[in-house]
């Protein structure tokens, strides 16, 4: 008996080719999706890059060097701002919109109050970041820090290529939030490229080379450096990372969160209500309704404003929720919050009932939507930040509804954009969501009369 | 003269409800409907019946304005169907159970009746008089998912009358219920007949055809094979043929057959079986009244002690299997 159980459980999924292609398939592709952003996206080799702009109000050779040796790395992109009267200004406006990571402001302590050092004759490194990306900050940071670095262990036999604080060595004071000595600083032992592999991966807390520690630990303090009982070195230039973004905010960071998590469910019960287009089919409902006066174009247009007013609503509650418990600033960002929730609810309703007319029974469309909602969720960022994979995966992420809509609750939670910044996320969205209706209009043709 | 006022208060004459001609509709290599021509007189209640994949289906699609056929035109009371507009007139309730089934009865009633473009005073109207037609008042607020098949047929049928249609297109209406449930179900439709709703029963129940319509149409290959009361079906396929049989005592208890020596040559499907201390002569005979006489004579004299005879008119069953032969249809 239980060995006809076994065969009977056999033949069942033999016969179901969707339940067999999400048992066998759907890990496969999900492998390969997170294969290709934690295995491709963050390594050494990978095609992502950061793009920054400087400001070098020092102007010596040595702040000039360090920003040509950042600019000459693969993984960094500068972003010229010559041309702009007021650069900072203008910097901190492109780290807000997103369009850089970071901007470096070299400038001389002595000649202002930074606040950080009252050290005369000395310069600092501060780091205007959007700290969203937590990866590509430290990764400039640890970049400079490494230069600083090389540097003092191999000084170039002009000392005008050193700050004139050269005997001062780093520190960081990120708000306090990490570590103020980043471990890859100490692997990047000598050589002559400002960021070796190695260096890479530490930047990314990837792996740690005590060996390779103890020996530049070694080579620092043979070259009179030392560290303090906290790992800080005992003389300083200070690197200094301003969140230009996060200030003021109770909790910014969970809205990215809920915003991927929402749109995610969204997709998912937008294809499953929509599958009650088959169920009607099925039951001949469909028929008896469109022999009364309700036309195919009122049937969908009635299920697309049902499916985005409960997605709209969806998504509100659990705003609503984390507003509440999590303290995200929910009311005082409620038109843009709206504004992308009405056009994400819609985008995804009109992708369902694509779906729906796409399928031709109810367990194909449960298979189907399944691996596409999952597949978009992935690459999308509803499961991991987009900022983590590579510049192609990040491309193709834009294919999905899922980046497009975080993209702009990142706006308007995280940025505190205004809602005109909005536009390319509200129109991509609206404007797929007319689009998938009208396909499933299209393919909701060989329903009505044959 | 013909004479038609599209009143629904009014009556319509001699137009019919329905009138088919030259239906013909093709699915690919598959030829569905092959020139189908029939009428529905207003008023009247008309059986369609075939086996499976004979176009009856389709033949009701098309009437819903579901399918285009390919050539052929359907008129719904005088005027050619558009598949536009124009379904006040018919009703239609589908075999499936075409009703949400996690709505409540009174929801139900009332999402079709506004479909069939029903408002105000007169929706209220109708759903309250849909309630008390389907016995269904105490349970209108319960979800339908709660109901028995039969009380879920009679929603069925109820969502399909909401607007009071002119024709009614009732695809097996019974299907899977009790017998209670089934007579329950035909005297609402009786209801309506009285109204003068004119009704195409689709159904492969031939004793319910045969009970509840007036007229029957039986379809086989995409073609209407017969058409007429169930007389003239007789007529038209057994004929004047009746089945007799005869229960003969068999005091010897003889187990093998006994042949029977008649002059009745036109004596169909003679056979003879044994049944404990019987004998049962089954056969079909033409003009019973003048032939039967002669056979039970012609059997006494060879010694037959005859202790029982039936004489069985031919059904409706009888005739469907005549026209349309016994071999399955599996589609």
């Amino acid at each position: 008996m239980i060995w006809n159980t076994f065969k009977l459980s056999v033949c069942q999924l033999m016969n179901r080719p969707w339940e067999m292609a999400l048992t066998f398939v759907l890990p496969i592709i999900f492998f390969s999706i997170f294969a290709l952003i934690f295995g491709k996206g963050i390594q050494s080799n990978s095609k992502r890059r950061i793009s920054f702009s400087a400001i070098d109000e020092v102007g010596d050779r040595f702040s000039q060097n360090l920003i040509t040796a950042l600019e000459s790395q693969e993984e960094f992109e500068l972003v010229d701002l010559s041309e702009y009267k007021n650069q900072k200004k203008h910097a901190v406006s492109l780290v807000q919109r997103g369009d850089i990571k970071a901007c470096l402001v070299l400038s001389d302590s002595s000649s202002q109050d930074s606040g950080i050092s009252n050290e005369p004759q000395s310069w600092s490194v501060k780091v205007l970041a959007d700290t969203s990306d937590q990866l590509s900050v430290s990764y400039l940071e640890s970049a400079i820090q490494q230069y600083m670095m090389h540097r003092y262990l191999h000084p170039p036999a002009d000392s005008s290529l050193l700050p004139s604080n050269h005997e001062e060595v780093l520190t960081s004071s990120n708000d306090g939030n990490n570590s103020p000595s980043d471990p890859g600083v100490h692997q990047a032992e000598g050589g002559e490229v400002l960021l070796s592999p190695a260096m890479n991966k530490s930047a990314a807390g990837s792996r740690n080379q005590t060996s390779s520690i103890q020996n530049l630990e070694n080579n620092l303090s043979d070259n009179g450096v030392n560290y303090d009982s906290n790992g800080f070195l005992d003389d300083e230039i200070q690197i200094e990372i301003v969140n230009v973004l996060a200030d003021g905010k109770s909790n910014p960071v969970v809205s990215m969160y809920a915003a991927g998590i929402a749109v995610m469910f969204l997709l998912f019960n937008a294809t499953s209500s929509s599958g009650v287009l088959i169920e009607e089919r099925e039951n001949q409902t469909l028929d008896r309704l469109l022999s009364s006066e309700l036309t195919m174009d009122h049937l969908l247009l009635g299920k697309w404003f049902y499916m985005a007013f409960v997605g709209t609503l969806q998504v509100a509650v659990m705003f609503l929720w984390a507003s509440q418990v999590f303290s995200v600033e929910l009311m005082t960002h409620l038109d843009g919050f709206l504004m992308m929730t009405i056009s994400t609810s819609l985008a995804v309703s009109g992708f369902g009932l694509f779906m729906a007319t796409l399928c031709h029974s109810r367990s194909q469309l449960n298979g189907v939507s399944t691996v596409l909602v999952l597949t978009m969720s992935a690459l999308g960022g509803s499961m991991v930040p987009r900022y983590l994979m590579s510049d192609s995966l990040q491309k193709i992420g834009l294919f999905t509804f899922n980046a497009w809509a975080i993209d702009g609750y990142d706006k308007i939670f995280w940025r505190e954009l205004p809602v005109n910044a909005l536009a390319p996320q509200l129109a991509v969205l609206t404007l797929s969501g007319v689009v998938f209706l009208s396909l499933a209009r299209l393919l909701a043709v060989r329903w009505e009369t044959r | 003269m013909i004479f038609v006022v599209l009143n629904p208060n009014q009556v319509i004459t001699d137009v019919p409800a329905i009138s088919v001609h030259n239906l013909r509709k093709r699915f690919g290599k598959n030829v569905a409907l092959d020139g189908v021509h029939f009428v529905l007189r207003q008023g009247e209640r008309l059986g369609l019946l075939g086996p499976n994949g004979a176009g009856k289906t389709t033949l009701v699609r098309c009437l819903a304005r579901r399918i285009r056929a390919d050539e052929g035109t359907i008129e719904v009371l005088g005027e050619p169907i558009t598949h536009r507009g124009g379904s006040a007139r018919l009703g239609i309730v589908p075999q499936e159970l075409a009703i949400y089934e996690d709505l409540t009865a009174h929801q139900n009633l009332l999402f079709f009746g506004r479909f069939h473009g029903l408002k105000g005073r007169l929706l209220r109207e109708r759903v309250e008089w849909a309630l008390e037609w389907t016995g269904l008042a105490d349970r209108a607020q319960q979800l339908i998912r709660g109901f028995s098949g039969g009380m879920k047929r009679r929603i069925n049928l109820a969502c399909g009358v909401m607007h009071s249609p002119k024709i009614l297109l009732l695809d097996e209406p019974t299907v899977g219920v009790d017998p209670q449930s089934r007579e329950r179900i035909y005297t609402m439709v009786d209801s309506l007949s009285e109204g003068g709703c004119s009704i195409l029963l689709t159904t492969h129940h031939l004793e319910e055809a045969e009970g509840q319509c007036e007229r029957l149409v039986i379809m086989d290959r995409g073609r209407v094979i017969a058409d007429g009361t169930i007389d003239e079906l007789i007529d038209q396929s057994v004929g004047p043929l009746r089945w007799v049989r005869l229960r003969l005592a068999n005091p010897s208890g003889q187990k093998k057959h006994h042949q029977w020596d008649t002059d009745f040559s036109d004596l169909q499907a003679h056979t003879v079986s044994i049944a404990g201390d019987e004998q049962v002569v089954s056969a079909r005979m033409d003009n019973v009244a003048k032939n039967l006489p002669r056979l039970l004579h012609q059997m006494r004299e060879q010694g037959a002690i005859i202790k029982d005879v039936e004489v069985q008119s031919p059904s409706l069953h009888d005739v469907f299997l005549d026209l349309t032969g016994e071999q399955l249809r599996d589609v």
